[in-house]
């Protein structure tokens, strides 16, 4: 049958219309208006897509199907409309190829196999005829050329839309495309990558907008037309990041408008490239695990952290059988085949035990003897441990020596060797193998010039050189230990002080004056306290600052009463032991709370004695807590008055004392107090205490017209 | 004839108008079974039914490989003020003494300590804050060694809780339940992970007392829970006598113990064949470990080996048994000979009211040690190892509580937002994540929730939160009770 000349004359026009587009391509301005129509392309590409496979399918076995079709009008009028939406096709991606961002090896071969289809198909309507008449092999053949032409023509075009390698970047995951941590270069595998990927349709040599380009490291540092690109050190001079960090809308954005934009992670890897001073040879194994860059590069690509091993698992059961509470044997993760060995108990370690594990040596990736006793013999067992990642060292005799058997081992990436007796000369050796990121020689002989030039020579490698005292600090000593820590005793007190600093000298006096560095007595031997003593302690070491000076004062407190009752009740926060903590000696600390000091609020101490046999007390003695400061925002004052009452049984009490303590200055006020109540009567049998804590703080003092707190931690009876 | 026909009649039109007959449904139905098989191929665990999650369990193997092996958790009992550490709201300052809008309240519940209080003025810190290292990140002038070592650490600033008094919000950090009776965090790991060393507890527990108003610590906070109670924490103290019953009676030797040791173990398997309660082999257990704890807590208390200078670094209060110094010492000992969590308390930063003293004062205790600490964990190389964590149980509010001045001023507890920080263990370091309002009231970015913090420190550890359960009661239990999820930005 003929064809109808509208459809000829359609299809003609259209293929003009493109040779024509082709020919004067570099002329062309595209309206906007017409950029959504090229935008189209997309989408509509997948209708001669299918028509054509359709034809195909009717045209290649047209035999068979002419049986249950009327096959002739559905060949013409498939390939009629294939070949109609593949030249609108074409018209639209040449329109979509005008605008920026589309160039390159994979447009042109698009672009030509596409141009061929919509030709090839506008023949194949116009010849349709000859496939009835011998030419039909020639026919078929051209049918499969052109469906031969829309499989390369889709590919291409899948590789400009998703990216080269789409279609096959699964089964490629394990190989080329992880970024090999040990071997790339910040610039090269890193910021590279985005700058080509986001920047380099326009910033080419072949098309460098703005007189940029953004291809390699010399043309980068050149910078274009509006000046140099990087400030090294400095992002936000950076002519590149401020570009990228305008605002979308800004005209001088990077990239622009409705171009792909960079992401997030990419714009940070980019501005914490040039933070880090925009090198162009650095490597990333140079870079400290917790550098921001290295962080940037991990944000953007898939860095492989966990590693996967390429050796058996070991027998469980052997396992089992090396575990001892003192050689610990543990599987990394649950299926993972790599074991971490752990020794404890340096008296139960002989390299022997090390040597057992031979068994298990391909499987150990991490070894730690921390401590331990390792010998000539242990580390080279150690050496056969081919497969060790990392291996602790710390504080073990190894030497420089020793640390040669580690050159054995391929993969050690990071060695610990702190508080060791290896020297520069050893690392230095060490760091030369290949696998080997980080050392740790804190506390070793190792000095700090030694240590710049280890890394000037592995700039690679970390060398973690810790904690470094630099002698400016003195630091200055505690105070010393003093056993027994109460001041209050019966008969006699034997004190004897201790430093937790070796070689610390203790020196005190018990004659109220401040101890010094020389005249005064060095503690060497249980001071004995008889009397009422003020003892004055102080550290002294070279090198440090002195102690500050503590002062004890030792208060004999000969008599007890035989029985006591509590009349009120402590607070219920601080009730210490109760009545027992009157007369236990024990002496409160700085600590309100260390179960020494009774507290009391708002009611009195009131407390009654008794004795047995009528006895002379000459003075009552409170020692309480002065704190200014608070306690539960309420300072803590002496007692507002102290009344106490006695007499030789309850009904013939009377009077012996009152008195309202003066409260201590705040500029000079002592944490500690004792308060003399002269009592000066004999034949007491009875005798009863009330102290009242202040109501109402008064005037001039902190705290003024507030409740104060009363802390007691003892009587003493004289 | 024609009778019999006719059934088969009927059945012929049923089938033709099934279009489907016996055979055809099942040479299709085998079809079907074959497609399913094969997509089955692409769900790798469906048949075999996770079980090896479980056995993992019970080898305690983690379930992936862990970024961090040991956990050193100091925590700073009492609430620490994070408007006086890490969370720098300069507004505060400006704004002395205006009431807080109640629309940045919102109504939220207080505690009865100021609830009755009838304004609620702001306060801003009376410390300077000032940024630090190349995280820039903000620290008060009360912590001038944290300060130095910032770009090693995380700090959260959105860490929110449920509970707004001491106990039930310290329970609910320690055992992601503010009821107690649940294992602790401590517990959950020996359960999870096993002991590194098993001559020493996987879990030990350290405190200090502060200078501030001392709240409670006590053992619930430590407890196993209904897990075996081989996984309870063992408390250190500070002195000549670190772990409590552990030395040999007056006139036992180690020989003599050793027999009444295997004696009274004969006895115990005698006992556990007859009643099969687990707890006896659990106690058989714990002898062992207290047995073998005789040589191996001395080894590790014994500072008497570190280098003089360690003291400069912890600061001299590091030989004193007993301090938070100490402690931090001993923290590094225990975690360095394998110790699978070291909880360290100190006490005292309760302050409702003159902040500003108690704090600096509180501040001064650990400021030094903690830095030192990951600095020491550091040039070991067991800082990648090991997940150091600083905080406190909540926060404390923006607004006063009492006396008012710039000088002297309290703070009551404000659960909504507070600042933590974490080191090391995987941890991305020199971050500061989330953000709270300019009043430091409500967070406004990044929350973090305690259950989320469960969830991302068990993650660093190589264990899935949702994995780790426990069957108790009928029902499975876990850290993170129903919720929980694992803050992935903050891992490196």
């Amino acid at each position: 049958m003929k064809i109808p000349n509208w459809r000829l004359n359609t299809l003609i026009g259209l293929n003009c219309f493109i040779l024509f587009f082709l020919l004067f391509e570099h002329l062309v301005r595209v309206p906007v208006w017409m950029q959504v129509i090229g935008r189209v392309h997309p989408m509509l590409l997948h209708f001669p897509i299918v028509l054509l496979l359709m034809a195909g399918i009717f045209i290649n076995f047209s035999r068979q199907l002419e049986k249950t079709l009327s096959i002739k009008p559905l060949i013409r009028e498939t390939l009629f409309v294939a070949a109609l939406t593949a030249a609108i096709t074409v018209i639209m991606g040449l329109l979509l190829a005008q605008e920026e961002g589309y160039e390159g090896g994979n447009l042109q071969w698009h672009k030509w196999t596409g141009v061929g289809i919509s030709f090839l198909s506008g023949v194949l309507v116009c010849a349709q005829g000859l496939q009835y008449t011998r030419y039909r092999f020639w026919f078929a053949a051209v049918t499969n050329l052109c469906l031969l032409l829309v499989l390369i023509a889709g590919h291409f075009g899948a590789a400009l839309t998703h990216g080269e390698q789409f279609v096959f970047e699964p089964l490629k995951q394990n190989n080329t495309e992880v970024f090999d941590i040990n071997t790339a270069q910040v610039f090269d595998d890193a910021v590279l990558p985005i700058l080509k990927a986001k920047c380099l349709s326009c910033h080419n040599a072949g098309k460098s907008k703005g007189e940029l380009i953004l291809a390699d490291s010399a043309s980068m540092a050149k910078g274009g037309k509006n000046g140099v690109l990087l400030q090294a050190g400095n992002p936000m001079e950076s002519l590149l990041i401020q570009r990228l960090l305008l605002d979308i809308e800004h005209e001088h954005h990077m990239p622009p408008k409705g171009k792909p934009q960079l992401t997030p992670e990419e714009l940070t890897l980019l501005q914490a490239w040039v933070a880090k001073g925009a090198q162009f040879n650095l490597p990333v194994a140079m870079l400290n695990a917790d550098d921001s860059l290295l962080l940037a590069i991990g944000a953007v690509y898939p860095i492989h952290k966990e590693e996967n091993f390429d050796f058996p698992a070991a027998d469980a059961k052997q396992i089992e059988k090396l575990s001892t509470p003192y050689r610990v044997i543990r599987v990394l993760a649950d299926g993972s085949p790599a074991l971490s060995v752990s020794f404890y108990g340096a008296g139960f370690y002989t390299d022997q035990a090390l040597a057992e594990l031979e068994p298990i040596a391909q499987q150990i990736v991490s070894l730690n003897v921390d401590g331990m006793p390792i010998g000539k013999q242990g580390l080279e067992t150690v050496a056969k441990f081919k497969n060790l990642r990392d291996i602790n060292l710390n504080d073990t005799p190894i030497d420089d020596a020793g640390l040669t058997a580690l050159h054995a081992l391929p993969k050690l990436g990071s060695v610990r060797l702190s508080g060791t007796a290896i020297t520069a000369a050893g690392i230095k050796e060490l760091l030369a193998n290949d696998a080997l990121r980080r050392v740790y020689i804190w506390n070793t002989p190792i000095t700090n010039e030694e240590v710049s030039q280890l890394t000037a020579s592995f700039p690679t490698k970390v060398v973690e050189m810790g904690f470094v005292d630099d002698g400016q600090t003195t630091l200055s000593l505690t105070v010393p230990q003093i056993t027994p820590a109460r001041t209050f005793f019966r008969d006699e007190l034997q004190i004897t002080m201790s430093h937790p600093i070796p070689g610390v000298e203790i020196r005190y006096s018990l004659d109220g004056k401040e101890p010094d560095s020389s005249n005064s007595t060095v503690f060497d031997k249980p001071i004995s306290i008889r009397s009422n003593q003020q003892l004055s302690v102080k550290a002294f070491k070279e090198g440090w600052a002195p102690s500050p000076t503590i002062v004890r004062g030792y208060v004999r407190s000969a008599k007890t009463p035989d029985r006591i009752v509590m009349e009120g009740r402590p607070h219920y926060l601080y009730p210490a032991r109760r009545e027992i903590s009157f007369f236990d000696l024990e002496s409160g600390g700085n600590n309100h709370a260390d179960g020494k000091w009774q507290g009391y609020l708002k009611s009195p101490l009131s407390a009654v004695m008794h004795f047995d046999e009528p006895t002379a007390i000459d003075t009552l003695t409170l020692s309480v807590m002065q704190n200014y400061q608070g306690i539960t925002y309420m300072p803590v004052y002496a007692p507002e008055y102290i009344e106490v009452w006695g007499g030789a049984d309850t009904t013939e009490e009377k009077l012996l004392a009152k008195l309202s303590p003066v409260p201590g200055k705040p500029e000079q006020l002592e944490g500690h107090r004792l308060i003399d109540c002269p009592i000066h009567t004999t034949n007491l049998r009875y005798l009863k205490l009330i102290a009242r804590p202040y109501r109402k703080i008064p005037d001039g003092y902190p705290g003024a017209g507030g409740e104060a707190w009363l802390f007691v931690d003892e009587i003493i009876l004289k | 004839m024609e009778k019999k026909n006719v059934p088969s009649m009927e059945k012929e039109i049923l089938n033709a108008k099934l279009f489907q007959n016996r055979r055809q449904f099942l040479s299709s139905l085998s079809i079907g079974i074959g497609s399913a098989a094969l997509g089955s191929l692409l769900m790798p665990g469906l048949f075999s039914g996770g079980k090896s999650g479980q056995d993992a369990l019970a080898k305690a193997i983690p379930h992936f490989a862990p970024k961090a092996k040991r956990v050193i958790y100091l925590f700073q009992s009492g609430g620490v003020s994070q408007l006086e550490s890490f969370d720098y709201k300069p507004k505060l300052r400006e704004m002395l003494g205006q009431d807080l809008p109640e629309s940045v309240r919102g109504g939220q519940r207080l505690t009865g300590m100021t609830s009755g209080q009838a304004s609620f003025p702001l306060v801003g810190s009376y410390f300077d804050f000032a940024q630090y290292g190349e995280s820039r990140a903000w620290v008060s002038s009360l912590f001038p060694h944290t300060a130095k070592i910032v770009d090693d650490l995380c700090i959260v600033k959105s860490m929110h809780t449920d509970a707004i008094n001491h106990d039930p919000a310290i329970t609910f950090f320690q055992t992601g339940a503010q009821q107690g009776n649940r294992p602790s965090m401590g517990a959950w790991l020996s359960y999870g992970l096993g002991s590194e060393n098993e001559n020493l507890p996987a879990f030990c527990v350290l405190i200090s007392k502060g200078k501030g108003d001392n709240q409670g610590i006590y053992s619930k906070l430590w407890t196993n829970g209904f897990l075996d109670s081989v996984h309870q924490g063992v408390q250190f103290m500070g002195g000549p006598n670190p772990v409590l019953y552990l030395n040999n009676p007056e006139g036992t030797d180690k020989v003599s113990r050793r027999n009444l040791l295997d004696k009274l173990g004969k006895l115990n398997a005698m006992q556990f064949e007859v009643f099969g309660d687990a707890e006896i082999t659990a106690k058989v257990q714990q002898y062992e470990m207290a047995y073998r704890m005789q040589t191996s807590v001395p080894e590790v208390t014994d500072v008497s080996k570190e280098p003089d200078h360690i003291v400069k670094m912890y600061g001299s209060e590091c030989l004193v048994p007993g301090t938070y110094a100490a402690n931090c010492l001993l923290a590094r000992k225990l975690s360095e000979s394998g110790v699978r969590f070291v909880q360290l308390y100190h006490q005292g930063w309760d302050q409702h009211g003159g902040l500003p003293g108690m704090m600096a004062l509180q501040a001064k205790d650990v400021d030094q040690a903690s830095a030192a600490l990951v600095t020491d964990l550091k040039q070991r190389g067991l800082l990648d190892e090991t997940l150091v964590i600083w905080g406190g149980e909540f926060g404390r509010t923006n607004y006063c509580q009492g006396h008012l001045e710039f000088n002297n001023y309290g703070r009551d507890h404000h659960p909504r937002s507070f600042s933590i920080w974490m080191a090391g263990g995987g941890v991305k370091p020199g971050l500061v994540y989330g953000e709270t309002d300019e009043f430091g009231y409500n967070i406004v970015k990044d929350p973090v929730h305690v259950h989320d913090f469960h969830a991302t420190v068990l993650h660093l550890l190589g264990l899935d939160h949702e994995r780790l359960t426990y069957q108790h009661l009928g029902r499975r239990y876990r850290l993170t009770d129903v919720a929980g999820n694992v803050v992935k930005s903050i891992i490196a």
